[in-house]
């Protein structure tokens, strides 16, 4: 850097606060302004400064328009502001594509591609960067079975290893030997590029909601079902352990006003006040519930679930979506041919329209930061 | 501000030009490193900073006197302070490298938060005049670069 007044420290102080569009303008400046940009502890000081600065927080919408997959970012602070267009640098077809993560601004994608021939994809993606990586499929199988009957993804960081990590638990059935259904499991990991399989010890498991899969706090969580029983599977990013916590057991008792109007119908996994949060969602002869809690890592013997509120919110039909920060609501309006999506807050009541028409298909919502992490192979430039 | 029971202390301050400086000392101690060389009792009735100048001094002093108020409130501290940001780059950036110096965090935020604020939209010409950077690409390398990176010259101010 010829001959900048500023020493190189306090450049890296201005440099860290800039969004990740400017600096990918600025890596034309000069050799070292482009190699900040590929240095690893430099992206390291862009994104915690990017975590301690709510100004710089997002929410990302993923939905369906009739043929193309669209994401649509939303500032955190002002909701009035119309969305931004996020521009995905591959084309994804299809309502069958998921979005997970992000995890230190990296989205993993992963679903069917239609358009020459089926081909099951798994993307890593940065959005602000627009870089990608389409991972590779793994060489080796789980003999006896061939074909799995259920295959639920999930993706995390591991912050000991520093490590992207996206996980595949393979469901498989033996014909007449019910007792043998056993689940199997492969990590592929972001920094080997590449599958490896990794021992789980867990019942076999379905869900009936492909998209109820969460990363908070260090493991992976998915809703699903065991002999008929609801259940949350929980996946340790870093152990690669994994436990089982039945889910809240709903009081049918006299006393409980709730059982008199409303029927626990379907539920939503979310992210509260940084822990795992499953809402409920009643459906009765007056309107409609939500009864949120949330799941704690604890030990063996305690009560892991905490309720934490009921929203009542007759007369509408709305259906949750998720926490959109602590203490405001998405909830997704039914208005033919999509819905709309609209704002409850948890402290005041009030609700607000954010004037976003999508589709009820492959719609998603994120919580997002930008990073400048990389997600092509050998991309940083190792320090002395 | 300063409570009446006790004797407010005064501490001298000379800059690089040889201006003295009385402030109070409860004000010149939120600078991390005057902090230091008074508790070191290295520095005499006299703390020399040669890295900062008078016309630099009087605007950090009048940072440092906002600051110590505690009857301010948030809100208060932060008009203060977008409104203080407010100056000509070359300053933000002489108030950068004494808040650097003087170890004073809260106002090197502020100054580098400004700095990237005005630049985000900016060209890269703009950013090498302003930063007075030379280019040491080659003329090819360069068109590669901006060729990769296109999409983030969208949006850009005029210079």
């Amino acid at each position: 850097m010829a001959s900048c007044f500023l020493p190189e420290d306090l450049v890296i102080e201005i440099l860290t606060r800039l969004p990740v569009k400017s600096l990918m303008r600025f890596k034309c400046i000069c050799k070292t302004w482009n190699a900040f940009t590929r240095n690893l502890s430099f992206i390291d000081m862009h994104l915690n400064r990017n975590t301690s600065n709510d100004l710089n927080h997002h929410h990302l919408i993923k939905h369906f328009d009739m043929k193309v997959n669209r994401f649509n970012l939303f500032p955190n602070e002002s909701l009035g502001v119309r969305p931004q267009n996020v521009i995905l640098s591959l084309q994804l077809h299809g309502a069958a594509f998921k979005v997970l993560g992000p995890c230190n601004g990296i989205l993993c994608l992963h679903g069917s591609s239609v358009s020459k021939k089926k081909y099951f994809h798994i993307i890593l993606w940065n959005p602000a960067t627009r870089e990608y990586r389409v991972l590779p499929t793994s060489n080796f199988g789980f003999p006896p079975y061939k074909l799995a009957r259920e295959c639920y993804i999930g993706y995390g960081f591991d912050h000991k290893t520093k490590d992207y990590k996206v996980v595949q638990l393979l469901g498989f059935r033996r014909r007449n030997e019910r007792k043998k259904d056993e689940v199997r499991a492969k990590v592929y990991s972001f920094n080997a590029d590449s599958w490896r399989p990794t021992h789980v010890k867990l019942p076999y498991f379905t869900t009936r909601y492909p998209g109820c899969t969460l990363y908070v706090n260090g493991e992976i969580h998915w809703s699903g079902f065991c002999e008929g029983d609801p259940i949350i599977i929980s996946f340790d990013i870093g152990s690669e352990e994994c436990r089982v916590t039945p889910m809240p057991v709903y009081s049918e008792r006299e006393d409980n006003p709730l059982s008199k109007y409303y029927k626990r119908e379907e539920h939503t996994l979310s992210m509260l006040d940084g822990s795992l949060a499953v809402i409920f969602y009643f459906f009765g002869m007056v309107g409609k519930l939500f009864e949120v809690w949330t799941m704690e890592k604890i030990g063996a013997g305690q009560q892991p679930w905490t309720r934490k509120f009921v929203i009542d919110l007759c007369p509408y039909p709305y259906r949750p979506l998720g926490f959109w920060n602590d203490n405001q609501l998405l909830l997704y309006k039914l208005r033919r041919p999509g819905g709309d999506l609209i704002l409850y807050d948890t402290c005041t009541k009030r609700l607000k329209d954010l004037q976003l028409h999508v589709f009820p298909f492959g719609f998603q919502v994120l919580p997002y930061k930008e990073s400048l992490v990389s997600v092509k192979k050998d991309s940083y430039q190792v320090e002395n | 501000m300063a409570t009446t029971t006790t004797e407010t202390k005064m501490l001298t301050l000379c800059t690089s030009d040889k201006q003295q400086f009385q402030i109070e000392e409860t004000i010149a101690l939120q600078a991390v490193t005057i902090r230091n060389m008074v508790e070191d009792e290295c520095a005499s009735n006299v703390i020399p900073l040669p890295n900062v100048n008078s016309k630099i001094m009087i605007q950090i002093i009048e940072y440092l006197k906002k600051h110590v108020d505690s009857s301010v409130s948030k809100e208060d501290m932060e008009k203060f302070d977008s409104a203080f940001v407010e100056k000509k780059l070359s300053e933000i950036f002489d108030i950068i490298l004494a808040a650097n110096y003087l170890n004073i965090k809260n106002l090197l935020d502020i100054c580098c938060q400004r700095v990237a604020d005005v630049m985000k939209n900016k060209s890269p010409e703009w950013v090498r005049r302003t930063f007075n950077i030379v280019n040491d690409f080659t003329a090819e390398e360069e068109a590669k670069i901006r060729k990769e990176h296109e999409w983030a010259f969208e949006g850009v101010d005029e210079d």
